[in-house]
């Protein structure tokens, strides 16, 4: 028992640590230093780093050991679009529920993602991107749905960076997809239309991701 | 032993397996040392399974009873009708042009053996023939993580074998499902991408049908 809330412990800081780039994709993980840091000793990191192998976060390489893994872009991507289909579904959803304030503060966030692109602040703009978006998931009742988004979020959070950072052209393109999004909120749009276009919006980012990477 | 990454995942997938095939029913309590003899495990890789599948609310934990299978409450079982009609409904869009006539021929088989098998009371083969006949089209996608989701939901939360007690009305509802599967195969063969995924969400995974779920 004294191993399992040690090993819970290992895991949790384990996981902190890739989440906030400290160990990032590529990164060994060594037991003795994690055991040196954490003041835990070697079995229950061992027990840590076999969850998160489970989990798809690290593995185990030959003449390497343990390595947090680098999601290959073509993984990335599936992802992505795994998660669009889910969260285009959630948009449709709010049709009829969403309130004048919440449409007001996607408009905001909107205009801040413009002034963010004049000063070419993409890990800022990736930040209020994702504020945008989560106005939507508020609305979403069924707790499984919004357990699954939340944990595709998780994986593709490893990746540190922002996927602006990646394809910053986006950056445009998506302020001008928002925009059109919330305009079928004002203009009464049905769920079906909504659903399309939040489809359509992530769909555009996988093409250019896929044109970037010749996939 | 099959290939698992630990002990606790193989005790997870025995005692989930147990529950969705209706051997460990909802309020029943599950007793760890029995667990920890049929399957000549210790303690500790049980206890970190149950732990697990009390999180993902599979079972919950009662004060003075231990652990007890809970119950699917209609509400969660129309969430995950909700979500298969989704993820299934955009599988099906997905991959509609690219079935062929032996899938469709394939298709035609399973729902035939389906009427058969309800005809016969023999709900576990129904319920297999019915996996085959969605695995048939699902199995064509080439995104990993949208098979492993439908995969795992449906094995998760889904009743494994119709063990509800026999009646007009099981075999009508199944009768009546199976209709839907023929017209499913209808819009397969049309090619219509967009009419499936409207049926699957609209139909076949209609929220008023997942009380099926909570019986018993």
């Amino acid at each position: 028992m004294k191993n399992k809330s040690k090993k819970q412990y290992a895991y949790d800081k384990i996981l902190e640590m890739i989440h906030t780039g400290i160990y990032s994709a590529g990164s060994r993980l060594v037991i003795d230093r994690l055991s040196e840091e954490l003041n835990v000793s070697a079995a229950p990191i061992r027990e840590a780093l076999r969850q998160l192998e489970a989990e798809d976060i690290i593995e185990f390489k030959n003449y390497s050991g343990a390595v947090v893994k680098i999601t290959q872009m073509d993984e990335y991507i599936e992802l992505i679009h795994f998660e669009g289909i889910l969260e285009a579904y959630i948009v449709g959803e709010c049709v009829g529920k969403i309130t004048q304030g919440d449409i007001a503060k996607l408009e905001d966030t909107n205009r801040q993602i413009k002034e963010a692109m004049d000063t070419f602040e993409l890990e800022k703009i990736g930040g209020l991107n994702r504020q945008f978006h989560a106005v939507f998931h508020d609305y979403c009742e069924n707790k499984y749905l919004k357990s699954e988004l939340s944990k595709s979020r998780q994986k593709l959070d490893i990746i540190r960076h922002s996927v602006f950072t990646i394809v910053p052209q986006r950056v445009p393109q998506s302020y001008q997809e928002h925009l059109e999004i919330i305009e079928l909120f004002k203009s009464s749009a049905t769920s079906e239309e909504l659903e399309k276009k939040a489809r359509q919006h992530r769909i555009n980012l996988i093409q250019v991701l896929n044109s970037k990477f010749g996939l | 032993m099959p290939n698992f990454k630990s002990l606790k995942d193989f005790v997870y997938d025995y005692i989930s397996e147990q529950i969705s095939k209706g051997d460990l029913e909802p309020n029943e309590k599950i007793y760890e040392n029995n667990i920890c003899k049929e399957l000549n495990i210790s303690r500790t890789p049980v206890r970190e399974a149950m732990i697990q599948l009390a999180t993902e609310g599979y079972i919950e934990s009662i004060p003075r009873r231990g652990f007890v299978v809970r119950k699917l409450d209609e509400k969660e079982a129309e969430d995950i009708y909700e979500i298969l009609g989704i993820l299934d409904g955009f599988v099906a869009r997905q991959v509609c042009g690219e079935l062929t006539e032996k899938d469709f021929s394939d298709m035609d088989f399973y729902i035939g053996s389906m009427d058969l098998a309800i005809k016969a009371e023999n709900y576990d083969m129904y319920y297999k023939q019915q996996e085959q006949f969605h695995d048939t089209y699902i199995s064509k996608s080439s995104n990993e993580s949208l098979k492993q989701m439908i995969y795992q939901v449906k094995k998760k939360f889904l009743k494994r074998s119709y063990g509800i007690p026999k009646g007009v009305s099981t075999e009508k509802t199944l009768l009546d499902t199976n209709a839907e599967h023929r017209e499913m195969l209808e819009l397969f063969k049309k090619g219509d991408a967009i009419g499936i995924e409207t049926y699957l969400r609209e139909v076949h995974w209609e929220n008023s049908k997942a009380f099926m779920e909570t019986i018993k």
